[in-house]
C-alpha cells in the first residue's frame, strides 16, 4: 500500500515539475537596465495607441524597459489593493481621477514634483494639477482628460423645428428648446443622471457641473465639510427636479441618449470618438449650458499617472517615462489618436491641436474649449463613501419623495457623517 | 482480477431494494464483521495512518489556500482595516453590533430573504416540472437537455448583460408585450419588480442544474408502487402529489440549500443587472458585503457582514436538515 | 395509444416552450454579436437583422485570444484533474475510514463551502504572492486543486456503494488503496464525470482569481479578455458578445461529451434515500 502511495506521490512530483517548465515569469530585460510596470485599463484604440508609444520609448531610450498591463476597470482598485497587501505593486498605475486620493492611502506613492522638469508640471492644467497635489506632494499627474458637455440629437431638434446648428446656451433656452421638443416629438429634452446606483457618481458629477455653474460649492475648501445645502445648492436642484416636473427629463436609467429617446444630455468628450465612426444617429456638441445669473464650468475627468515609490532607480525610470509623454509632441499625437483632451496647456491652445480638430474632429472643439474653466472634484480619500452617500438623498428628491430643502439637508447630514467616521 | 468485477449499480430500482436482495449484512462503512462482540479499538492506528494519508493532499491545499484565509479573516472582521493600509485597528466585536443596528444591512438581509424564499421555491418548482416532463421516453430527451443546461454553462456576467438588456424599456420583453397590447413597466426601476426579475434570472440560470438533479431522483423512484397506485385509481395528480413529491424530499433538500448558497453569495448577476438599485431595492447581502469591502472601503465590516451570511446559511442549512427528516449527523 | 401520444405531445408543447424562454437570451446575443456598433443601441429586435459575421474575427484579434484560450485549458485541465484526484481520496477517507475529529472537519470544510468568496481571496493572494506565483500556472492551479463540493458529492456517492465489496476484496489479501483503485474508482465513474463537468464549468468561468495573480498576456485567461470588452467608456456589445459565445464552446462540448454520464451519476450519489 506505501509502495502505492509513493508511486503516486512521484508521478504528482513529475507532474508539478513538468508544470514548472511551462510556467513563465515576466522577467525580460538584462541585469543593468530597469524594468518599469505599468498598469492601466485602457483597451481597444487607447490600449493599442498607448502600447505603440511605449515601444517608441524603449527603442530610443536605453536602459529601461517598459512593460505595460492592462486592467479591467471594474476591478482596478480591487486588484490593485490585494497587491499592495502582498508588496507586488506596480511602478506606475495610470487610473481614473477620482482614484488618485485613495490610492495615495497606500502610503508609497511618490513625490512627483521634484522628479518631473519644472517647466513640464507648470504647462500641465492648474485645475489638475492641483487635484493631484495631496499634503503638498503631487502624488499625481494626469495623462488625459476630458469633461462633460452638451451633446444633442440633431435630427430631433429638425423635427421639432429647431435649427441643429443652434443647441441651447443657457439654462432658460435648454428648457425652452425643450418644450417644443416635447410639445412636437414627444420625447423629452434634456437627459439626467437620476439614479445613485451602487456608487453614486454618475449622479454626483453630472450634477456638480450645475452646482458650479450657479456659484455653489460641493465640499469646503479642506475638505472637511458639505458645502452644497446653500441657497445656490438649492437653485442647482430645484434646476433638476423643475426639468423633471415639466416632462423635459425623465427618472430612469442613463442612456437614453444613445437610444434616441431623448435630444441631448451632458455626456462626456470620449463619446465623440466612439460616436464618430458609426455615429447611433447624428449628433452635435456644444458647451455645457449655465444659467444666465451664473458661470461656465464643468467637470474633469480622465486619467491620471501615479507612481510607487518601490526603488529608486524604477521611480525615477517611471518619471522619466511621464516627463516624455507630457512633451507637447506626445500629448500631441496621443490626443489626435485617442480623441482625449490633451492635458497640458500649451497643446490645447496650439494651432497645430486646434487645426487638427477642426479638421478632424470639429465636434470635439467645444470640450476643448471648456478645459478653460472646467473643475475638478475634491480629491479626498473619502469621496466615493461621499458620492454615494450625497446620490442616494438627492435622488429622492428626483422621485419626488422628499422635498429640495429635505434632500440638500439630508445629503449634508450624510456626507458628514461620512467624513466625520473618516 | 482476484475477483469478479461487481455489475455497476442498477438505476432502475431503489438503492434499499438492491441493497436487501444482494446484501444481507449491514452497510457501516469499512467495517468487517467483529467477532463475539468482543470491545473493539476506538481508532485503527493503520486505518487512521491511510486516512492522513487520503486526506492530506486535499486537506493541505484546501488548509493553506482557504481554511488560513477564513480565519485570517475571522481576524479582520474584527478590525476597522480599509483593504490596502499595512495597519490593521482591533475593535472588537463592533462590527458586528454596528451590524445590527445598520438600516442598510437589515434592508440587504430582508431583500436576501426574500430573493432566498423566491430562488428556492422556484428552484424547486422548475426543476420539478422540467424533470417530470423530461421523466418518460421522449424523443429528443438529450437535446432538451442540452438545451435545458445552455444558461448553466454560460458565465454569469453575460447572462446578466442579456437579461439586462432584454429588460430595458425598449426592449425585447416590452415590445413583445406591446404587441400582446400591455404596456410593459420598466422592470429594473421599481424595486419589487427588479427583484422579482433578479429572482427569475437566478432560478433561470439553474434550471438545467435542477431539473437534472431531479430528473436522475426520478429515475431511482420504485415503479411498482406507482403502479398499485394507478390501479387503485390515483391520478396523475394525485400521484405526483402524494407520492412523488414526498418521496423527494433529500433531492428537494440539497436543490433548496444549492438554492441558498447561490441567493446568500451572489454577487456577479446582481452587479450586471441592476447594480443593487433601485434605491437598495436588489441590494442582497452578497452586493451588500463587496460595496462595504471594496467601494466604501471598510473591509473589516464587509468581512464582518460575511460572516454573519456564512452562520445564517449554516444555520438554515441545519434547521432544513432536521425538517428534511434525515436527522443524523452529516457524516451519518 | 392515443392517450398515450397527446400525453407525449403535451410534454412536447411544454418542454419547447419552457425551452424557448431558456434560449431566448441565447438568442439575442448571438443576434447582437451580429450587428454593428451603432445597431447594438437599439435594443428590440432579438432576430438578426444584420450579419456582421467579421465581429467575431475582429472580436478574436482584439487581444491574444488563442493564448488566453490555451491558458484556460491549461488552467482548467489542471483544476480538473487536482479535484478528480485529491477530492476523490479525501472523500474515501471520509466514506469509508474513521479517524478522529472526523466531524470538526467536515464542518469545517461546510464552513469553507459556505464562505463568501471575497473574504477569502485577498488572504490567499497575498500567500501565494510570497510564494512567487504570480504570473505562473502555479498561481492559477495550486490554489484550486481541491474543493469541497466535489469532497462532498464524490463522498455521497462512495458511501452508497456497499462496504462488503471492498470487504471481501480485503479478505482475499487486497490493499485499502487497492481496493480504492480496484473497486471504488471503477464504480464511481458517473460521479467522477458530474465531478468533471463541475470543475470544469467553475473553471472556465472562473474571473476574479486569474485576474489578480497574472499581470501578463502569456498567462491570462479567456474571461480576462472578454472583459477588456467592457472598458470604462463603454462596453463593445457586439464583440463582447462576439467573444462569449466564442468562448461558451468548449464548455457546450464538455457537457455534451459528459451530460450521459451525468444523469447517472448524481442518481447513484445517494442522494435519493
Amino acid at each position: 500500500m506505501h509502495r502505492t502511495i509513493l508511486r503516486l506521490a512521484a508521478l504528482g512530483a513529475v507532474a508539478t515539475l513538468a508544470l514548472t517548465g511551462c510556467a513563465t515569469n515576466a522577467d525580460g530585460g538584462d541585469s543593468d537596465s530597469v524594468d518599469v510596470t505599468v498598469w492601466h485599463y485602457w483597451d481597444g484604440t487607447n490600449a493599442d495607441t498607448f502600447d505603440a508609444m511605449v515601444d517608441d520609448y524603449n527603442a530610443s531610450h536605453e536602459g529601461v524597459v517598459i512593460k505595460t498591463s492592462n486592467v479591467p476597470n471594474a476591478d482596478f482598485l480591487t486588484k490593485l489593493r490585494a497587491s499592495a497587501t502582498s508588496n507586488t505593486l506596480p511602478d506606475l498605475v495610470i487610473g481614473d481621477l477620482v482614484w488618485v486620493p485613495q490610492i495615495n492611502e497606500f502610503g508609497t506613492l511618490a513625490d512627483l514634483a521634484p522628479l518631473l522638469p519644472a517647466d513640464v508640471l507648470a504647462d500641465i492644467n492648474p485645475a489638475l494639477t492641483s487635484f493631484g497635489t495631496i499634503d503638498d506632494k503631487q502624488v499625481s499627474v494626469p495623462v488625459s482628460a476630458n469633461n462633460l458637455g452638451y451633446i444633442y440629437n440633431k435630427s430631433l431638434f429638425e423635427e421639432a423645428g429647431l435649427d441643429p446648428e443652434a443647441p441651447p446656451a443657457t439654462w432658460e433656452e435648454l428648457k425652452s428648446t425643450g418644450a417644443t421638443i416635447l410639445e412636437k416629438t414627444g420625447k423629452p429634452a434634456f437627459e439626467l443622471f437620476t439614479q445613485a446606483g451602487d456608487n453614486g457618481e454618475g449622479l454626483t458629477w453630472n450634477f456638480q457641473v450645475n452646482l458650479w455653474q450657479v456659484g455653489g460649492e460641493f465640499l469646503t475648501e479642506d475638505n472637511t465639510a458639505a458645502a452644497f445645502n446653500t441657497p445656490e445648492g438649492e437653485q442647482a436642484l430645484n434646476y433638476w427636479v423643475d426639468l423633471i416636473d415639466s416632462g423635459l427629463s425623465k427618472v430612469g436609467a442613463w442612456g437614453e441618449l444613445g437610444k434616441s429617446e431623448v435630444a441631448a444630455a451632458n455626456d462626456g468628450s470620449w463619446m465623440v470618438g466612439i460616436w464618430s465612426g458609426d455615429e447611433p444617429f447624428d449628433f452635435g456638441t456644444s458647451t455645457a449650458p449655465y444659467p444666465e445669473d451664473g458661470s461656465p464650468a464643468t467637470n474633469l475627468g480622465g486619467e491620471q499617472a501615479m507612481v510607487f515609490d518601490n526603488s529608486p532607480e524604477k521611480t525615477q525610470a517611471a518619471a522619466d517615462f511621464l516627463a516624455w509623454f507630457l512633451e507637447p509632441e506626445q500629448v500631441l499625437s496621443w490626443s489626435e489618436a485617442t480623441g482625449m483632451l490633451p492635458v497640458t496647456n500649451s497643446v490645447a491652445t496650439s494651432d497645430d491641436y486646434l487645426g487638427w480638430v477642426d479638421d478632424n474632429q470639429p465636434r470635439l472643439r467645444p470640450y476643448v474649449e471648456q478645459m478653460a474653466y472646467a473643475r475638478a472634484r475634491p480629491n479626498t480619500p473619502l469621496y466615493p463613501a461621499i458620492s454615494l452617500a450625497f446620490a442616494q438623498q438627492i435622488e429622492k428628491a428626483l422621485t419626488g419623495d422628499v422635498s429640495v430643502a429635505d434632500a440638500l439637508a439630508n445629503a449634508e447630514q450624510a456626507v458628514n457623517d461620512v467624513i466625520a467616521k473618516g | 482480477m482476484l475477483w469478479p468485477t461487481p455489475s455497476k449499480p442498477s438505476t432502475t430500482s431503489s438503492p434499499r431494494a438492491r441493497y436487501v436482495t444482494q446484501f444481507a449484512t449491514s452497510t457501516r462503512p469499512g467495517r468487517l464483521r467483529g467477532r463475539g462482540g468482543a470491545p473493539r479499538a476506538r481508532y485503527e492506528r493503520d486505518e487512521v495512518i491511510t486516512a492522513v494519508l487520503f486526506l492530506a493532499p486535499a486537506l493541505v491545499v484546501l488548509g493553506i489556500f482557504v481554511i488560513y484565509p477564513i480565519f485570517s479573516a475571522g481576524f479582520i472582521s474584527l478590525t476597522s482595516w480599509n483593504g490596502f493600509s499595512p495597519v490593521k485597528e482591533f475593535i472588537g466585536l463592533d462590527n458586528f453590533v454596528r451590524l445590527t443596528q445598520d438600516p442598510a444591512f437589515w434592508n440587504s438581509l430582508l431583500v436576501t430573504v426574500i430573493y432566498a424564499a423566491g430562488v428556492c421555491l422556484l428552484s424547486v418548482a422548475s426543476g420539478l416540472v422540467v424533470a417530470l416532463l423530461l421523466d418518460s421516453p421522449l424523443r429528443g430527451r438529450g437535446v432538451y437537455r442540452g438545451i435545458y443546461f445552455l444558461p448553466a454553462v454560460t458565465s454569469s456576467v453575460a447572462a446578466a448583460i442579456v437579461w439586462r438588456y432584454m429588460l430595458d424599456p425598449s426592449g425585447f420583453v416590452n415590445s413583445v408585450l406591446e404587441q400582446l397590447g400591455v404596456a410593459g413597466p420598466n422592470w429594473l426601476q421599481d424595486r419589487w419588480l427588479a427583484l422579482g426579475a433578479l429572482t427569475l434570472l437566478t432560478v433561470w440560470k439553474n434550471v438545467g442544474f435542477n431539473a437534472i438533479l431531479y430528473l436522475t431522483a426520478l429515475q431511482a423512484l420504485p415503479d411498482g408502487v406507482y403502479e398499485a397506485a394507478q390501479l387503485d385509481g390515483a391520478t396523475y395528480a394525485q400521484r405526483v402529489r402524494y407520492m412523488t413529491i414526498p418521496l423527494l424530499k433529500p433531492m428537494t433538500f440539497f436543490v433548496v440549500v444549492q438554492g441558498l448558497i447561490t441567493s446568500f453569495q451572489s454577487f456577479d448577476l446582481v452587479y450586471v443587472l441592476t447594480g443593487g438599485g433601485p434605491q437598495g431595492g436588489t441590494e442582497v447581502l452578497g452586493m451588500f458585503m463587496y460595496q462595504q469591502a471594496f467601494r466604501l472601503s471598510d473591509f473589516g465590516y464587509g468581512t464582518a457582514i460575511a460572516f454573519v451570511t456564512l452562520f445564517l446559511v449554516l444555520g438554515v442549512t441545519l434547521v432544513n436538515w432536521r425538517a428534511s427528516g434525515s436527522g443524523r449527523s452529516p457524516l451519518r | 395509444m392515443k392517450r398515450t401520444t397527446a400525453i407525449a405531445l403535451g410534454r412536447h408543447a411544454a418542454l419547447i416552450a419552457g425551452a424557448s424562454f431558456v434560449i431566448l437570451p441565447f438568442l439575442w446575443m448571438f443576434t447582437t454579436s451580429l450587428q454593428s456598433r451603432a445597431e447594438t443601441y437599439s435594443t428590440t429586435s432579438i432576430l438578426p437583422t444584420s450579419w456582421h459575421w467579421e465581429n467575431y474575427l475582429v472580436a478574436w484579434e482584439a487581444s491574444p485570444f488563442g493564448q488566453y484560450y490555451l491558458n484556460s485549458i491549461i488552467m482548467a485541465a489542471g483544476i480538473v484533474t487536482g479535484h478528480l484526484v485529491l477530492d476523490a481520496f479525501a472523500a474515501y477517507a471520509f466514506a469509508r475510514l474513521r479517524f478522529p475529529f472526523k466531524n470538526a472537519i467536515f464542518v469545517v470544510l461546510l464552513a469553507a463551502l459556505m464562505i463568501p468568496t471575497f473574504v477569502t481571496i485577498i488572504p490567499a493572494y497575498s500567500l501565494v504572492a510570497s510564494f512567487g506565483w504570480i504570473d505562473t500556472y502555479w498561481g492559477l492551479i495550486v490554489p484550486r486543486l481541491a474543493d469541497v463540493f466535489g469532497i462532498i458529492l464524490l463522498r455521497q456517492y462512495f458511501a452508497s456503494i456497499p462496504a462488503e465489496l471492498e470487504d471481501a476484496a480485503r479478505i482475499d489479501g487486497c490493499s485499502r488503496v487497492g481496493t480504492f483503485f480496484r473497486i471504488m474508482v471503477p464504480l464511481s465513474m458517473p460521479a467522477f464525470a458530474t465531478l468533471a463537468i463541475f470543475s470544469f464549468l467553475f473553471a472556465w468561468n472562473d474571473f476574479l482569481w486569474p485576474l489578480l495573480v497574472t499581470n501578463s498576456d502569456e498567462l491570462r485567461t479567456i474571461q480576462i479578455g472578454l472583459s477588456a470588452f467592457q472598458g470604462r467608456y463603454g462596453t463593445s456589445w457586439n464583440y463582447l458578445m462576439a467573444g462569449t459565445l466564442t468562448a461558451t464552446v468548449p464548455s457546450i462540448i464538455v457537457f455534451m461529451v459528459f451530460q450521459r454520464a451525468l444523469v447517472r451519476g448524481i442518481a447513484a450519489s445517494g442522494l435519493k434515500d
